[in-house]
């Protein structure tokens, strides 16, 4: 069993500059290194989790696992909040609310919670927010040198799947593999429908990804990999949560015409995705187990 | 020193006079200016999709009316939108000759603007330069008719002035 031990490039302050100063002045107050995601809800108190728990920000400054004697959220920090994560731009990321969490800077995910507005059978927006979720995105140099001599054999890149339960380092994972095998001189293509693997902005990404790696941002994974394989000349195409038969048709596509593929799906240590694993040659398992990007397995398939 | 007293009053009369014609030209071009800004803007945020702070910088470089648009953008982290939108059409509406009128129009605009969908930023702009527009109509009407008068009447007061102390 792998511990991704790397160099963690820690938490930058970008996702603070989206809560009100007056929260934002608490939370730079103390110490969020090890925090993954931070909970905002009206008049709750503001949440902070870590691998140990749950902590809540005290009136008096730090954090504490008792909610007695916590800071809350009132409704207008929650709404300024709302407007410093959308930039104001709510026409512009309709799609995104609709979808349920917006990337920011950094490539943090911001789940939104409230009531869903549906047109034709399906959600819209969501309206009368009432909770966000920042999942914390860290760079995590090194969380692939484990599976790297696996992943690269006699030169080839294998086509791997990273199997993982929610908040257990796959995109993580993901992102460093991206940047090692761009390292190692191969032409990588990231497909980033949902903005978290490379988390561009301004057509720079948040990560180092080596100076080989294209990134096609905000389309769907399955119309996604075919634009890359037909424009950027991939020998490898990265991409995150493979889910329907679209994207397993595109995957089978890509390995007919010789480019690898490396991508992650949801699953527990032990989960079966038959249709899926059939398409790859290794499958890295990971979990929670001794903290986020623990290695349980690595299966040659 | 009589003459060059009377030269005096003749010359800041007429200045006076030309401050005023010179502010209704002022106004008509701000108002063009502004109109011209708003369907910028409109186009930056309902098909391009521009972020809300984005687009105000992009209207300011194309369009800019004494910083309204830029000075929003520096400060909406800070004040919220629909503050720092008053702020500076508040602040900079002055300088730009505008009336109060105009600058009513101007802060309606921010009330809605960056918090509901394409559809509905699109009809608030156009609203607003609908209004704008015919504001501008009357602005020109009345620089037409009176921009000329004011000038001369500076001229003439200062003239009858002057003969009158000398």
């Amino acid at each position: 069993m792998y511990i991704a031990n790397c160099e963690d490039i820690g938490l930058s302050r970008a996702p603070l500059d989206y809560f009100p100063s007056s929260l934002r002045k608490r939370l730079e107050a103390v110490n969020l290194d090890g925090a993954y995601e931070i909970h905002i809800a009206a008049d709750m108190p503001l949440c902070v989790y870590f691998s140990d728990g749950r902590y809540c920000l005290k009136r008096g400054g730090g954090l504490t696992k008792n909610v007695s004697g916590t800071v809350k959220v009132t409704r207008g920090e929650l709404e300024k909040c709302i407007e410093l994560v959308t930039g104001s731009s709510v026409y512009a990321l309709k799609d995104e609310i609709a979808g349920g969490f917006i990337t920011i800077k950094g490539g943090h995910r911001v789940g939104i919670c409230g009531s869903g507005v549906i047109r034709g059978g399906e959600v819209t927006f969501i309206k009368d927010i009432s909770a966000l979720n920042f999942r914390l995105a860290r760079e995590c140099i090194g969380a692939s040198d484990a599976v790297m001599p696996y992943i690269i054999q006699r030169g080839a890149v294998r086509s791997t799947l990273v199997i993982s339960p929610p908040g257990a380092g796959k995109t993580t994972m993901l992102r460093d593999i991206a940047r090692s095998l761009s390292r190692a001189g191969k032409r990588v293509s990231i497909i980033d429908e949902r903005c978290e693997i490379a988390a561009m902005a301004g057509g720079e990404s948040a990560f180092d990804l080596g100076v080989s790696c294209d990134v096609l941002s905000g389309v769907k994974k399955s119309e996604g990999m075919i634009m890359m394989l037909r424009s950027m000349s991939p020998e490898v195409i990265i991409t995150d949560e493979l889910g329907g038969e679209d994207d397993v048709r595109a995957v089978k596509r890509l390995l007919n015409c010789g480019v690898a593929v490396i991508a992650s799906v949801h699953g527990g240590a032990d989960g079966k995705q038959k249709d899926i694993l059939s398409c790859f040659d290794l499958a890295v398992t990971l979990s929670r187990r001794r903290g986020a990007g623990t290695v349980e397995r690595i299966d040659s398939l | 020193m009589r003459l060059i007293g009377g030269a005096c009053i003749i010359i800041s009369s007429f200045f006076i006079g030309c401050t005023v014609s010179r502010r209704m030209r002022r106004r008509c071009e701000s108002l063009r200016r502004v109109i011209s800004a708003l369907e910028y803007l409109k186009t930056r945020i309902c098909v391009f999709d521009c972020t809300m702070k984005r687009a105000l910088y992009d209207t300011e470089n194309a369009y800019g009316v004494c910083g309204i648009f830029s000075s929003a953008a520096d400060n909406m982290d800070r004040d919220g939108l629909r503050g720092a939108w008053r702020r500076s059409v508040t602040e900079s509406g002055g300088a730009a000759a505008l009336d109060d009128g105009d600058v009513e129009i101007l802060l309606s605009v921010g009330d809605r603007l960056g918090s509901t969908d394409s559809e509905n930023q699109r009809l608030n702009l156009e609203g607003a330069r609908e209004l704008l527009k015919r504001r501008l109509e009357e602005a020109e009407a009345d620089y037409t008719q009176q921009g000329r008068l004011y000038r001369n009447c500076g001229l003439l007061c200062g003239m009858l002035t002057a003969l009158l102390l000398l």
